[in-house]
């Protein structure tokens, strides 16, 4: 072996060693001291310290008191599956794409909606109408929620798909509609729409 | 081309003789790369082992502990052609000669990447075929990649071993856990899982050294002074009377500095032995 490899590992025992008795020391030292004494040390006699040496001090030097235990805190397990890590995993383009879709239907779906929603909120309110039905005003589509209105089919219809749109039993409807008296409802008939939740206001002359 | 399989056995012995190249890398800056690559100088010193050490920095760091034969590698200076391209040859050929002259010259290398230049080294290795140099040569080249606990380093340092099996199969990757910002692997537990399984699939197929941490005052003393830490061990003679002259501090403080320096170094040393034995003086 090298002579100077020969010194260094000599010279490193000799340290670890010295280091060794020097701590050795330094700990009696800080076990022979009383609580008052202990307490007035400054931070760097016990930086050196290792924890477990550090309570082996506190409990020589003052026995009746215990240091808190170091409580052991779980890791938190990070969940394996989120839709938010899902999400984040996605590339930019794919994920604006995905938004982009999200509203495009989130806007389709309100304007399909408006629609029947005016409907609704109108047949809350049931109407009030005159005995003369080419007055009243004209149905849109047929429909379960309107009701007062006349409707003029583009093609012929028949009863029973009429009233089934409109939600109605087909003998309620041609009782309504009793000017058209043909199997069809033709094209161009004027189908009246009164399911009777009000009574008719006659016309004074 | 040979590709050599990374050991199944991280505790063997890696080379038994010199001369050995040995690469010290980690990407990130400030990992401690320097401080290995002058413990490892210093391990050669001790057993007079002729050693060439290269430094692919700008901050001349090594030359600074090591003095002034070592030789810089001047990424700096990379000049692009007309195309705009880097020519990597004038700046490697230096190592790159060395490395493949070793078994003539008989002479270990050793190699300090600089911070955020493992692109380039790998570049350079890829380019030139580094590997087959290797094993057409029958050379001994390990690769320490020295990692601090930080996600950062982890990262770094798996996608570097990714990189080196992929261009550098027939190197020996030896990963340094510095623990001067606490212990890599502690710390992995608290990182992503796919760091902490990366790091310990990586930590059972490669070997690893240990990097204690140095007292953190006596750290600051020692990258004062520039000096090897088997020179500051022999301040101990006449009872430290060279240790407070240089370092101008009291008997307790300088004596504990040099203490911390012996126990450190002398801990790497024991480290380094284990991968390279002759380190140990057994075979030099």
């Amino acid at each position: 072996m090298a002579n100077r490899l020969r010194k260094f590992l000599a010279d490193v025992t000799a340290a670890r060693e010295q280091s060794a008795a020097d701590q050795a020391a330094l700990l009696r030292r800080l076990k022979a001291l009383r609580p008052e004494e202990f307490v007035r040390l400054s931070r760097a006699a016990v930086e050196e310290l290792s924890d477990k040496q550090y309570a082996e001090v506190v409990q020589q030097v003052a026995p009746t008191h215990r240091l808190a235990q170091p409580k052991e805190v779980a890791p938190k397990k990070a969940p394996r599956w989120s839709l938010r890590l899902l999400w984040s995993s996605l590339p930019t383009q794919l994920r604006a794409a995905i938004a982009a879709l999200a509203v495009g239907f989130l806007i389709v779906g309100a304007t399909l909606a408006v629609g029947p929603a005016i409907e609704w909120w109108g047949y809350r309110t049931p109407p009030v109408r005159t005995v003369e039905a080419w007055a009243w005003p004209h149905c849109r589509r047929l429909s379960r929620w309107v009701d007062g209105c006349t409707y003029t089919p583009t093609d012929r219809l028949a009863w029973e798909q009429a009233a089934s749109l409109l939600a109605m039993s087909e003998m309620d409807l041609r009782e309504v509609n009793k000017h058209i008296a043909e199997r069809y409802i033709p094209a161009g008939a004027m189908l009246v729409v009164w399911r009777g939740r009000t009574t008719l206001l006659e016309v004074n002359r | 081309m040979t590709k050599a399989k990374p050991s199944s056995e991280p505790t063997s012995a890696i080379a038994t003789t010199p001369p050995v190249a040995c690469i010290v890398d980690g990407d990130v800056g400030g990992v401690g790369k320097s401080l290995l690559a002058i413990l490892i100088a210093m391990a050669f010193a001790l057993i007079e082992a002729p050693l060439k050490v290269f430094e692919l920095d700008e901050q001349g760091k090594l030359k600074r502990f090591l003095g002034p034969e070592v030789e810089s590698l001047h990424a700096a200076r990379l000049d692009a052609d007309a195309d705009g391209e880097r020519d990597l040859l004038p700046v490697f050929m230096p190592f790159h000669e060395a490395l493949t002259t070793m078994p003539q010259t008989k002479r270990s290398l050793l190699l300090e990447v600089g911070g955020a230049l493992t692109e380039l080294t790998n570049s350079f290795i890829a380019e030139v075929d580094v590997d087959q140099d290797i094993t057409a040569l029958g050379l001994t080249v390990v690769v320490f990649l020295v990692m601090v606990a930080t996600e950062e380093s982890v990262r770094q340092v798996l996608a570097q071993i990714e990189t080196l099996r992929r261009i550098l199969p027939s190197a020996r990757i030896v990963i340094v856990r510095n623990e001067r910002d606490g212990c890599p692997i502690a710390a992995s537990r608290d990182m992503p899982e796919n760091l902490a399984k990366g790091l310990a699939k990586a930590l059972a197929t490669y070997q690893s050294i240990r990097m204690p941490r140095l007292r953190l005052k006596s750290r600051r003393i020692y990258e004062t002074l520039g000096e090897a830490p088997a020179t500051i061990v022999s301040w101990r003679n006449e009872h430290f009377r060279e240790a407070m002259a240089r370092t101008k501090k009291p008997l307790a403080e300088a004596k504990r500095f040099v203490n911390d320096v012996a126990a450190w170094g002398g801990t790497i040393h024991s480290e380094l032995t284990r991968i390279l034995p002759f380190l140990g003086g057994n075979n030099g």
